[in-house]
């Protein structure tokens, strides 16, 4: 949904966060005491901070403030023990490796957005329907834009790994249905096989059928160019 | 379970202590050690940003470039990394130290409140500059970060298709993650000077030696083992294995383990389950300290030494002469007392039966503490008098996460000190008045009086600590007067698990006060 052409996505961070910022502004920083301070308290709180200042002078000369005596022993330990932080550092910044999938594998990634059909049709009004209308609502071709889920079903080698209904994004259901999902596979042929449904039929409304060849370490993307073909990358 | 988290801390910091000193103990800096490590971190990003390639195809290479030149900006690469990394691992035990000693609790939920989202922001700032060096890793974090925003369905398309095939990638695109990755760190310190703006002097600066320290250590490590790249990212190709950072992308295995959904609703539940921990089981803040008019002069030492900035100086109502006066801030105030001990007024030698002061807190109340100490004398002088003629007296004032109450005397029972002691506990020692040690000598008539807290440098109220040295050693008013004796006086500052390390000082100082009596007798 848009106002003004933007997505209301932009308002939902500032109606949660607005309310909220306001509220730290007064609470935490206490902004309000920038506008009501009189000049006689803006005095205090200088006074304020000089006193302070003071206060603190003759602590600022406390021992705690001394660097420890630093005897070769503790250079020593100090020593062992910043080598401990290194090689903690060090160890789990790089080790142990990970593996998301075992060694000798390819990958073949489903990346689909479509637009399913429209649940109506569009109407088109003949003039006496028109004048009926509100002059600025007269459109001679109206579209009910929303539209139907989109089943898709993939097959590899014959078998079914992935089937999946995409809802159209959007809160009018008038946006794209993605699919999305990554396989893992062993090297070699193999057989690609989709069906999607965008009518809320039963009865595919689109097939692709390809066979590829994989090799260790190779990611293939079976997605759709502009036009909509379905293709392998 | 914090509990036993605690004891570890314990533990930790004390074995930390014979090497590095209190002042220098690395386990109670982690604060400010993390706040370090971010302008190691952000001095050798600024470096490195200059040689770096802004373009999907130069960035890699860029970096390569700058790992060959080991020396210098290699060195600041690794630098960059490894400082990150050790940010990670500091936040992570400094949140568990803040957990485990309860500093979250009441007025205190704001540090911690705020400390979550830090996590949230190192997280993606991290992140964020994997997916800059553009190899088979930042491929794999980079679509890893899409496929789990896409889960949302936010974006209306799936941006992952940004990294699905050659070419997907633009220049454009990989600028934005670049802004990100500048922008999100500055938030960072956006917030965490957030964190600690509550608090009064925040200690956000290590001490000298430990700042070096551990910047020397990952000199050391980035020389010897610098770090460097998996191969070019290329979208036509997959890594099965890749070397790791387990400091900033665990959750990345962890997404491929139970999907998007479910990890999403981890992050979210656990991010609730740290931010609301302030409020489990329930909220609760002590009642706050109150201000009495009529004994308050404005001198605003209370406001000096709050360390939570709760007293707040404003101009006098009540029509007195003085031109200010306290007024506590309740919602800050922890209830340490340590504004009690820094009131001029606080003083345990007035006659009248009230025994007001300035600024006093409910629990206890000046006056309660007054009655505690007469009592808990009175006992140790009758103590001393059924032990014979040479039991050592000793008024020992202690705070609720020292060594505790009673556990002391227990321990020196067992090992036969001859002394009544006399234990007057309170929140925090910083509420001791200084004219308390000379009352207790001289009107208490104890023969030693020794102050304990918590360990080091650890104080749970911060600063009670070092008020208390400071007062003693006439370094921060009120000042302990100059009459009274300094080595009738022993500071012992140890955890609760350092009962022996107390006992051991009380071995000392009664044998230290008892060849003053001997002196005395002498005479
Ligand atoms: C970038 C990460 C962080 C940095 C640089 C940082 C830094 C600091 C510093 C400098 C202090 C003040 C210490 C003092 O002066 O006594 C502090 C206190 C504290 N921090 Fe953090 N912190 C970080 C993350 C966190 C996180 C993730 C949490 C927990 C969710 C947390 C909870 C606290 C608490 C409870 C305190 C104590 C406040 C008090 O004494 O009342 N911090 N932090
Ligand atoms: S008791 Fe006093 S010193 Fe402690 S937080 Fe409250 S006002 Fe500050
Ligand atoms: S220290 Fe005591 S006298 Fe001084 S301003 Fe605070 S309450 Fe008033």
């Amino acid at each position: 949904m848009e106002i003004y052409g933007v997505s209301i996505f932009y308002l939902v961070p500032l109606l949660v966060f607005g309310p909220l910022v306001v509220w730290v502004l007064f609470k935490v920083f206490r902004i309000q005491s920038l506008f009501t301070l009189t000049d006689e308290e803006r005095e205090l709180r200088r006074k304020h901070r000089a006193l302070v200042a003071i206060q603190n002078i003759e602590s600022a000369k406390s021992a705690r403030f001394k660097r420890p005596k630093l005897t070769p022993l503790r250079i020593l330990g100090q020593g062992v023990l910043y080598a401990l932080f290194i090689v903690g550092i060090g160890a789990f910044s790089n080790w142990p490796a990970y593996e998301q999938t075992a060694p000798g594998m390819g990958q073949i990634k489903l990346s689909l957005t479509l637009l399913g059909k429209r649940v109506e049709p569009c109407i088109i009004r003949t003039r006496e329907e028109l004048m009926k209308l509100a002059p600025n609502m007269r459109r001679a071709k109206s579209c009910p834009r929303e539209r139907w889920p989109v089943d898709a079903v993939f097959m590899l080698d014959g078998v079914e790994v992935y089937r999946q209904t995409a809802k159209p994004a959007g809160l009018s259901s008038d946006g794209p249905s993605s699919f999305y999902e990554t396989f893992f596979v062993g090297e070699g042929e193999h057989r690609v096989h989709l069906t999607l449904v965008d009518d809320g039929g039963q009865a595919p409304t689109k097939t692709f059928e390809q066979t590829v060849r994989l090799k260790v370490g190779q990611a293939l993307a079976i997605t759709m160019d502009h036009e909509g073909r379905v293709g392998v990358y | 379970m914090r509990k036993v988290l605690r004891t570890f801390f314990h533990y930790l910091e004390a074995a930390f202590d014979p090497v590095f000193e209190g002042a220098w103990n690395p386990v109670r800096q982690l604060g400010s050690l993390t706040f370090f490590q971010y302008w190691v971190v952000a001095i050798t990003g600024i470096y490195i940003y200059i040689f770096f390639d802004t373009t999907v195809d130069g960035a890699y290479e860029s970096v390569e470039w700058m790992t060959g030149q080991w020396y210098l900006a290699g060195l600041m690469r690794s630098l960059h990394r490894y400082a990150s990394d050790a940010m990670v691992a500091l936040t992570m035990l400094h949140l568990l130290r803040e957990f485990a000693y309860g500093r979250f609790r009441g007025a205190r939920w704001f540090a911690w409140f705020t400390g979550v989202p830090l996590i949230w922001f190192l997280f993606f700032s991290g992140v964020s500059g994997y997916w800059l060096v553009w190899d088979q890793l930042a491929q794999y974090v980079a679509i890893g970060s899409m496929e789990w925003l896409d889960w949302l369905g936010i974006f209306g398309k799936t941006i992952a298709n940004n990294f699905l095939k050659p070419g997907a990638m633009t220049d454009r695109f990989f600028t934005l993650l670049v802004f990100i990755h500048i922008f999100v760190p500055l938030f960072l310190l956006f917030i965490m000077w957030f964190h600690v703006m509550r608090l009064k002097q925040p200690r956000i600066n290590p001490p000298r030696g430990l700042a070096w320290g551990s910047l020397a250590a990952l000199i050391v490590l980035s020389l010897i083992f610098p770090a460097t790249s998996h191969d070019k990212a290329d979208l036509s190709t997959m890594t099965p294995v890749l070397n790791f950072d387990w400091f900033f992308l665990p959750a990345y295995p962890l997404f491929d383990a139970i999907g998007p959904g479910p990890m999403w609703g981890a992050a979210i539940g656990l991010t609730l389950l740290i931010s609301l921990a302030p409020v489990i089981p329930r909220f609760h803040r002590p009642p706050a300290a109150l201000v009495t008019l009529d004994k308050c002069n404005g001198c605003s030492r209370c406001a000096a030494d709050c360390p939570f900035d709760a007293v707040e100086m404003k101009p006098r109502s009540d029509g007195a002469k003085f031109d200010q006066e306290a007024v506590v801030i309740e919602n800050r105030c922890v209830a340490c007392g340590i504004c009690v001990g820094a009131c001029p007024v606080s003083t345990p030698f007035r006659q009248d039966e009230e025994l007001v002061t300035g600024i006093d807190i409910v629990d206890p109340t000046l006056k309660m503490l007054r009655i505690q100490t007469d009592g808990a004398m009175k006992a140790a002088r009758e103590q001393s008098r059924a032990m014979g003629e040479n039991a050592i007296c000793v008024a020992v004032f202690g705070c609720a996460n020292g060594v505790g109450a009673g556990a002391l005397k227990a321990r020196a029972q067992e090992r036969g000190i001859q002394a009544a002691i006399a234990e007057i506990s309170m929140p925090c020692t910083g509420m001791l008045p200084p004219s308390f040690i000379d009352y207790a000598l001289s009107r208490g008539e104890m023969d030693g009086v020794m102050v304990t807290g918590c360990g080091e440098n650890a104080c749970f109220y911060r600063f009670g600590q070092f008020w208390m040295e400071d007062r003693i050693n006439q370094q921060r008013d009120p000042h302990l007067r100059k009459r009274v004796r300094r080595e009738r006086l022993a500071l012992v500052w140890a955890a609760p698990t350092e009962v022996n390390k107390t006992a051991d000082a009380m071995e000392q100082f009664v044998e230290r006060l008892g060849a003053l009596e001997k002196e005395k007798e002498g005479a």
